[in-house]
């Protein structure tokens, strides 16, 4: 799920980009530009403002590596610039301002005492119907851009919880919070459309 | 005291789980093996994880798309490189 791309971690790799080899840049675009592509269209963007947002992620990179010191990972450091970029693309395109009340809902299905008053629905769907990968991508819109790309970073590109705390800039804790809110809110939405997956 | 139906949804939604000590992870096992509801809960997270992972990877850029897009980034660099006459 992960793709590591050890060789590209080397001191002897970083140093090569550091002083501009065209060769070890060409490598660090070809390995990641699927990735990064892949994760702008998971945070929501259309395929053409992904295109551009992961251009311009790329460029960037490329005009800042030479003071990139290798403390953390090439794709760190390109995943963060990512999500800087993304929550850009996404305040000017005004796609945030939804209120958060997952936490107010998931507290409604749960009696004082933690037992469930309205459990989950049995499965009856099938998750991989033409319709319903519909609804996921409908739901999945319904994400603030933290959650969505704490969601994504997770299940699609399957980093680990320390990398992803380094790209979003957030705390073990505050990881914890979005995963939760973001498959709460997923499930309750789904849900409401009538797939129980 | 063994985690309540609420508290064990947190732990396996947050992924506090999986940096949980062995006891943890035994008492929601076992609650998840008597819960019926927090048995489905926890299969449906998971269904729908493994299906936008499936997703995005089915539906990624073509290697065209790509190739013009690696190549459109490494001419951007050359031309920030290239003086100026």
């Amino acid at each position: 799920m992960n793709e590591e791309h050890t060789s590209l971690a080397t001191p002897e790799f970083v140093e090569r980009l550091r002083s501009g080899d065209a060769e070890a840049k060409r490598e660090v675009v070809r390995a990641y530009l699927p990735q990064i592509v892949r994760t702008a269209r998971g945070a929501g963007l259309r395929p053409e403002e992904a295109e551009d947002v992961s251009q311009s992620t790329f460029v960037t990179f490329l005009e800042v590596v030479e003071r990139f010191e290798g403390r953390s990972h090439i794709r760190t450091f390109l995943f963060g610039i990512l999500y800087k970029k993304i929550a850009e693309t996404r305040r000017r395109l005004a796609r945030d301002n939804r209120a958060d009340d997952i936490e107010d809902v998931m507290e409604s299905r749960f009696r004082p005492d933690g037992r469930w008053l309205r459990p989950p629905r049995p499965v009856e769907d099938r998750f991989d119907d033409v319709e319903v990968r519909q609804k996921i991508d409908d739901c999945l819109e319904c994400l603030p851009l933290q959650q969505r790309m704490a969601f994504v970073l997770r299940e699609v590109e399957g980093l680990n919880t320390e990398e992803i705390c380094k790209i979003l800039e957030v705390t073990r804790t505050n990881f914890g919070v979005l995963l939760y809110r973001a498959r709460n809110r997923l499930r309750e939405c789904l849900e409401s459309k009538g797939v129980e997956g | 005291m063994l985690p309540n139906c609420q508290e064990v949804c947190r732990k396996i939604a947050s992924d506090e789980l999986a940096e949980a000590g062995l006891w943890e992870r035994l008492i929601t096992r076992f609650h998840l093996w008597r819960c019926g509801d927090c048995s489905r809960y926890s299969e449906q997270l998971r269904t729908i994880g493994e299906s936008v992972h499936q997703r995005a990877h089915e539906e990624g850029s073509t290697s065209t798309d790509l190739e013009r897009l690696e190549q459109s980034i490494l001419e951007s660099d050359d031309a920030r490189l290239t003086p100026r006459s």
